[in-house]
């Protein structure tokens, strides 16, 4: 498979762009990019000027018009939640700050002193009122949205259907820290992708690949972005049901879906509902890969079987 | 021992039988607005999950006078699927992890 890549950073983690026509890279690029630029200004919440930060400032029972894309990631993120009966909730973003997790991951000391950490329930999705055709919300006074669970996978769908828009045909896979999207013409064989725990790891020989020739893969996990207070390791996917990092049996959960977003979703869902995970993975059609937390790999929904690789 | 019974006038048994019409009508009204509301909860259900609790129903309370902008929440489409095949770690463009 002959393919250009450009990499880069995004969100605070690696970007690649990877076309099938190396005449294609830089304008494939300069696409994503843009997409990448406008979801940073509106939804990062560690950004004092994103439209998001705003919001949240001015946050109290009246209604905001917001942006189409701010519109997008929002309704994305209640979709989510809708989706998971709540597991993935965007209203944990007082939950995540009371963890330790207060500036972008790059900035964030790993070690500190230790922080007070009490069992309390986020306030819910439910308390985000959105009205799409009017792009205007309604968030409680008190209620802190972080955007981070699907924003990120939101951009790659977003940027890889840019990019192929920019092309004259051909192929683009779009990575942001391991949220993987495809759009346009794939190469023959598929786009491959290696699995692994962190999207920083080398692609090795042996490692677990797969092909797709559409839609999505994204991987959640509780192995990277962590840190620790007063001596306790934390991590960033916060169980809204406590509103503290997860304790779950798996460790890290891939999926493949028909888009970016749905991979997202599914994976941090699945960590969060834990032990049910796998029934739910099956009986939603979705193919995936969870490890638990002693590093035994457990496959469903069609994900291909191991040792399966092509040569 | 007991009290003799008095008849009732013409007037109180036209009054009684006013009242026992109101009951009725407000009742039949009552019965009605909560089949309304049970079908409108039912509406907003999804796969098994009530949605209808206060994104839902402020949706439907504050548009009530105009089209109505449906909530994000009440039509969300299920997890889209995709399909992955066996690859080859030699053709692999990226790597699919957390970060």
């Amino acid at each position: 498979m002959t393919v250009a890549a450009h990499s880069g950073t995004a969100f605070g983690t690696v970007m690649q762009v990877v076309v099938t026509d190396p005449d294609h890279l830089e304008r494939a690029t300069s696409a994503v990019e843009r997409v990448i630029e406008s979801i940073d200004v509106t939804c990062s919440r560690f950004r004092d000027d994103s439209e998001l930060s705003i919001l949240l400032a001015g946050a109290g029972r009246h209604e905001s018009t917001v942006s189409e894309t701010l519109g997008q990631a929002i309704a994305t993120a209640l979709r989510a939640a809708e989706l998971t009966d709540g597991a993935v909730d965007p209203t944990v973003g007082g939950a995540v700050r009371n963890a330790g997790y207060t500036v972008d991951f790059g900035a964030l000391a790993p070690d500190g002193a230790p922080i007070a950490l009490t069992v309390h329930p986020v306030p819910g999705w439910r308390q985000i009122t959105y009205f799409p055709a009017t792009r205007t919300v309604e968030i409680p006074a008190g209620v802190e949205i972080d955007l981070g669970a699907t924003a990120k996978a939101l951009a790659s769908d977003l940027a890889a259907a840019a990019a192929s828009d920019a092309l004259d045909g051909g192929g683009v896979l779009v990575s942001l820290g391991g949220d993987i999207a495809v759009a346009g013409l794939p190469p023959d064989e598929g786009w491959h992708v290696q699995i692994a725990e962190d999207s920083r790891a080398p692609i090795v020989r042996d490692g677990e690949t797969i092909a797709i020739r559409s839609g999505g893969v994204a991987t959640s996990s509780t192995t990277v972005r962590r840190w620790r207070r007063g001596g306790v390791e934390l991590h960033h996917i916060i169980d809204p049901a406590t509103g503290l990092p997860a304790i779950s049996p798996w460790r890290t959960v891939s999926v493949v879906a028909g888009n970016c977003v749905d991979a997202n979703i599914a994976a941090t869902a699945a960590i969060v509902r834990g032990a049910a995970a796998t029934a739910w993975l099956e009986s939603a059609g979705l193919p995936a890969r969870l490890v638990d937390r002693s590093g035994n790999v457990s496959r469903v929904g069609g994900w291909p079987p191991a040792g399966a690789q092509t040569s | 021992m007991n009290t003799p019974k008095r008849r009732l006038t013409v007037a109180e048994r036209d009054r009684a039988l006013r009242f026992r019409k109101r009951l009725t009508v407000s009742s039949g009204i009552a019965g009605g607005v909560a089949v309304v509301a049970l079908a409108a909860l039912s509406a907003h259900t999804y796969a098994g999950t009530t949605t209808a609790t206060s994104t839902t129903l402020t949706t439907t309370t504050a548009t009530s006078s105009t089209a109505p902008p449906s909530a994000s929440s009440s039509t969300a489409a299920p997890l889209a699927t995709g399909a992955a095949s066996s690859g080859s770690s030699s053709s692999a463009s990226t790597v699919s992890g957390a970060s």
